[in-house]
């Protein structure tokens, strides 16, 4: 880090540690992952890109998880590398 | 001839009391600089009722520091006409009003509400404004406005004034001052030094772990992933009418799983392995306390919590219920069950309940919360008289009598039966319900449901087929946003404010822009600051903090702790932390000011497009007649054509909601005035109704409810209605 603080790539606040999102960000993160598993777990396979898109869809979806997923439509590298 | 001062802490509660007090009750109405008082014959000599105004005195900075100047530590008790700008000589008059009256007195009493408010209120206008008469007042102690409850209190007055009650008031000002004052100053200055110009932000001892619950929901809101389930719908049909079954499990977690039970179970035969039955007993509620209270009103009618604790206590300065702000669900028996029944019963709906009422011993099913001060809130017996009740006064006042008749009443009853429907490995159950006694729900109609839900008349081994089956997919749902009703619970829960303070609180919240709509909803501005505060100044936001000062203030009413030593430990905290704050200025400038001017333009900005030029729309005010209206911002200075505009309410303060029109889908806005019920509707349909009917002009000053005829239009019989 070189002592700069870190801003989140999708709302430019302060990362939390180890993230480069922020504490909200990162938070949302780990749920997509987490939720990504549940609906392997529901559906069979899912690919992703149809996971990101029901995700935009559903109006349950909190906005925080709307605005990664669209990031990571965008970076689909960082899906894979985090 | 004895001469006795009683300070009572409302004009209208003077007004009882000193009817309650002459042997005639006619006492004398007098003025003196304009504030009433009222003079009164008794047997013991002459009794001169006079009445605060709420607080007379508050707190101010020692000195004269500048006007937004923090931080700040020495503070005085001063006359409110001193310190606050508007209203200052009607509340300066009333000072010296009761100062003169005080004059001739032999003998005072402090008759304000008995509770932390009412003995500050009384000690501080007894002490200063009456020469030091707190050393040798009497208080007298009421929980209704009745006036045998009155006479009573007055007969029988405490010797000494409540000084535990006074100093804990004190010492709950004293740290909110010093809490609400240093840090909103910071905030606000921070905001108007970054030139984003002036916005009153605010936060506070309790105001700020409050705010934190709605930011901490609408942070889980955000970062909610919807995770996939299945519901399993079966229905069979017997003698002609269908019975939705339900499968023993309520959610069925894979696709895979849903769909097995549906292939496997599609016209296939059920047979009915068990019947089971279980009576159920419901005791009655308990009576109610102050937020109990407000949880009903909400869920029946939908009044706020200050809306609720408003209209109780014009009903309890009309005499019609018990003092609303406590926190017991107690109904001692020296409140005269019996009288109070008798009372109800002479209104036409009570009186054949309370006649069942009376052919049983009267004890009532007593809640496990208690106050020291007052009972749970119960209808004294006086009734109303209907022209002088409002529609929502009339609501509360029913409320309130139904849910004090149904404590007495017996517990209901309930068969629960259960018919258990097998095929192979899958289980579907099919509940029914019968009332067997009503008990307390008879008393407590309309606000308690009963309905009962008949199985059919099939036996145990009969086989029947599925008619139809289907899997349902659904999603978790977020944990819901706060209402101002669960707001107020979740306070309580957590020792926050008191029963007094907890409404405006909310309301406050709602002031500052930092939530909107009715499920509240935090802004941005919102959440800015709780990360501000969480990051620098965490243990100012957390509840555990907060609830302990509360507990120590408390221990300040029962004599085991003392304001000083509390004053001291919660310095001991702020001090450190508002210095670091104050070298921190810049930063929360940097980062609110941009929040505070987004937000300013939001709260004006409309989600849905301009119909016509799809281009935002905003609401603006005509340079020309200064009425408000939506239309586009740019149209004056030529950047925009598009003629579009829709008319507003042009009284009150008016807020853009989430919310849409079920007709147009346009969001709806809202008008709010104090005093007044906020009116909601949708501007764009308002306008077309009104172009319709050509109603030149919708801006009308009356407010035009949903459904409610427009009684300054009633000239013209064409005038529209909001949608």
């Amino acid at each position: 880090m070189n002592g700069k603080i870190g801003r989140c790539e999708i709302c430019q606040l302060e990362t939390a540690s180890d993230s480069s999102f922020c504490p909200t960000h990162a938070r949302a993160a780990k749920n997509l992952r987490g939720g990504y598993d549940a609906w392997n777990r529901a559906f069979g396979n899912v690919p992703l890109a149809t996971f990101f898109a029901r995700l935009i869809k559903l109006p349950e979806t909190g906005d925080r998880v709307k605005e990664l997923v669209r990031f990571y439509q965008n970076n689909q590298n960082r899906w894979r590398e985090e | 001839m004895m001469r006795t001062l009683v300070v009572c802490e409302k004009p209208d509660a003077a007004s009882r009391v000193a009817r309650a007090l002459d042997e005639n009750g006619q006492p004398s109405k007098e003025q003196l600089y304009g504030v009433p008082y009222y003079e009164c014959d008794t047997r013991s000599g002459e009794v001169v009722v006079c009445s605060a105004l709420g607080h007379l005195y508050t707190l101010d900075a020692k000195g004269k520091p500048p006007r937004r100047f923090y931080p700040v530590w020495d503070y005085q008790w001063k006359p409110k006409s001193e310190v606050e700008r508007k209203k200052s000589a009607r509340l300066g008059s009333w000072i010296l009003a009761i100062s003169s009256l005080a004059k001739g007195a032999d003998r005072f009493v402090n008759a304000c509400d008995f509770d932390v408010e009412g003995a500050l209120i009384g000690w501080q206008i007894l002490r200063h404004a009456c020469a030091g008469a707190d050393s040798h007042a009497q208080r007298m102690k009421f929980s209704t406005m009745t006036e045998r409850e009155l006479r009573d209190a007055y007969k029988q007055l405490a010797p000494r004034l409540d000084l535990g009650l006074a100093e804990a008031g004190k010492c709950r000002h004293e740290l909110d001052w010093l809490y609400g004052i240093n840090l909103s100053r910071l905030l606000t200055e921070s905001v108007v030094k970054n030139r984003a110009g002036y916005a009153t932000l605010s936060t506070g001892r309790v105001q700020g772990p409050t705010l934190r619950f709605v930011v901490e929901r609408e942070d889980e809101i955000g970062g909610h992933v919807p995770i996939p389930f299945w519901m399993i719908e079966a229905s069979i049909k017997h003698d002609g009418r269908s019975y939705l079954l339900e499968y023993e499990k309520e959610k069925v977690e894979t696709f895979a799983e849903a769909d097995r039970i549906v292939h496997d179970c599609t016209k296939s035969i059920l047979e009915i392995t068990k019947i089971e039955s279980s009576e159920t007993r419901q005791n009655p509620p308990v009576p109610f306390d102050l937020s109990t209270l407000q949880s009903e009103a909400y869920r029946h009618f939908g009044y706020t919590p200050s809306r609720t604790l408003s209209i109780a206590e014009h009903l309890y300065l009309d005499a019609l219920i018990s003092y609303p702000r406590t926190s017991s669900q107690k109904l001692p028996p020296d409140i005269g069950y019996e009288t109070i029944l008798q009372g109800l019963s002479r209104r036409s709906d009570y009186s054949s309940l309370v006649k069942k009422l009376l052919k049983n011993n009267l004890g009532p099913n007593q809640g496990w919360k208690d106050d020291p001060a007052h009972p749970a809130i119960y209808p004294t017996g006086e009734l109303p008289n209907k022209a002088s009740l409002g529609y929502q006064e009339e609501k509360i006042f029913d409320l309130i009598s139904r849910r004090f008749m149904s404590t007495f009443a017996g517990p209901s009853t309930r068969l629960s039966s259960r018919m258990i429907l097998e095929n192979g490995s899958y289980r579907f159950f099919l509940h029914g319900s019968r009332i067997v006694d009503p008990g307390w729900t008879e008393y407590y109609r309309p606000y308690v449901k009963d309905v009962e839900q008949k199985l059919p008349s099939l036996e145990q081994g009969r086989k029947v087929p599925m008619e139809s089956i289907r899997s349902l997919e659904r999603y978790s749902q977020p944990l819901p946003r706060y209402n101002p009703s669960s707001l107020l619970r979740k306070m309580e829960d957590e020792n926050l404010g008191t029963k007094a303070t907890r409404a405006d609180i909310i309301e406050i919240l709602y002031r500052r822009g930092y939530v909107k709509d009715q499920r509240m909803q935090a802004t941005t501005l919102a959440i800015k600051v709780i990360g501000l505060l969480d990051k620098y100044c965490r243990l100012i936001i957390e509840p555990g903090f907060t609830g302990r000062l509360e507990d120590l203030m408390d221990q300040i009413q029962v004599g085991k702790t003392s304001r000083r030593r509390v004053l001291l430990e919660a310095l001991d905290h702020l001090r450190p932390v508002m210095l670091d704050l104050v070298e921190r200025e810049e930063e929360f400038g940097e980062s609110l000011g941009e929040t505070v001017t987004a937000q300013r333009v939001m709260e004006v900005t409309f989600e849905t497009p301009c119909s016509e030029c799809g281009s935002k729309l905003k609401i603006v005010r005509s340079r020309k007649t200064g009425k408000r209206f939506i239309g586009h911002a740019g149209v004056w200075d030529g950047t925009k054509k598009c003629g579009f505009s829709a008319p507003l309410p042009q009284f009150g303060s008016i807020s853009i909601l989430s919310k849409r029109c079920p007709e147009c889908g346009f969001q709806m806005v809202q008008a709010k005035s104090p005093g007044r019920r906020p009116l909601v509707s949708c501007p764009r349909c308002y306008a077309e109704k009104a172009r319709a009917m050509k109603v030149p002009d919708i801006g009308s000053k009356v407010p035009v409810r949903i459904g409610q005829k427009n009684t300054r239009a009633t000239s013209s019989p064409t005038s529209p209605q909001m949608a």
